[in-house]
């Protein structure tokens, strides 16, 4: 790995970079635009890392293999972060242990939720095994908030609907 | 290592990058959207608050006319909110065909457009 002056690699960052100006100006969005721009710094990052640690000074060695370890872990974060977001579509059951427990929520409930936790974002309601229901609120597990709930929250208008 | 090297080496290529690309998105954006756009537009007036419709006709107003990718982004999402969802016409006629039929809803009495 050549760090940051291999022309691949800045090449790479610079798609990253480029890409995140065309999608923040096309939409006027700057989510839009740090999506991209996270992951080109992420590169930015491990082509810093590679360079410090082939340096011939020590400190700079021992930042280098920090800034690895630190993307090493962001990396599987993400994997992580990904999987979970599989697993609260298609899973059959949701770890407690990943959410906050409401109790037996009603609309009452999500509209409290609603307005305080989640602050007026989308949310998501998934009906689990053993009447378990999972309710999301913004896209991931790291960016948003999960709560679980032992009752429908929807329950009155959907009587019927267990699961 | 002297800055003129430093750059040349290590930010040339990944901020020279991005930069040509905000010049292209700027141009990009500051073409006038599609005949398509124009007819959404159109097609939402009747279902539109009177703030989507004041910036509208004041997007029409300015310039030469024409609304700009840049202007309809927030003009979409508005309409967007307003109507609650919408229909994307397509359209078969030129971008100063669908013009002047937005202009003419929203110069019609029953349009309503203007504040």
């Amino acid at each position: 790995m050549k760090g940051m002056k291999g022309p691949i690699f800045q090449i790479g960052i610079g798609l990253w970079f480029s890409l995140a100006v065309m999608a923040g100006v096309e939409s006027r969005s700057w989510s839009a635009f740090f999506a991209p721009f996270y992951i080109g710094l992420f590169f930015v990052a491990l082509g810093l890392a590679s360079d410090a640690r082939r340096s011939g000074r020590r400190p700079w060695q021992i930042a280098g293999n920090v800034l690895i370890a630190g993307c090493a872990l962001l990396f599987v974060g993400s994997l992580m972060n990904t999987a979970e977001r599989f697993y609260l579509v298609n899973g059959e059951s949701y770890p407690r242990l990943l959410a906050r427990d409401v109790g037996a929520a009603d609309r009452a409930t999500l509209d409290d939720l609603h307005r305080n936790q989640c602050k007026g974002e989308l949310m998501e309601i998934y009906g689990k095994k053993d009447g378990l229901w999972v309710i999301r609120c913004g896209f991931s597990w790291v960016g948003g908030h999960t709560f679980v709930s032992d009752a429908n929250p929807y329950g009155d208008k959907f009587g019927g609907i267990t699961k | 290592m002297k800055v003129g090297r430093f750059v040349i080496d290590y930010l040339l290529v990944p901020l020279g990058m991005p930069l040509l690309t905000a010049v292209y998105a700027g141009y990009h954006a500051s073409t006038e959207i599609e005949p398509a756009s124009y007819a959404t537009l159109r097609e939402a007036w009747p279902h539109l608050h009177q703030p989507t419709r004041s910036a509208i006709a004041s997007a029409m107003d300015s310039g030469s006319g024409k609304i700009s990718r840049w202007q309809y982004i927030p003009l979409f999402n508005a309409a967007l909110t307003d109507a609650g969802g919408l229909v994307m016409a397509g359209s078969e006629g030129s971008a100063q065909d669908e013009r002047a039929k937005l202009k003419a809803v929203i110069a019609s009495p029953a349009g309503n457009g203007r504040t």
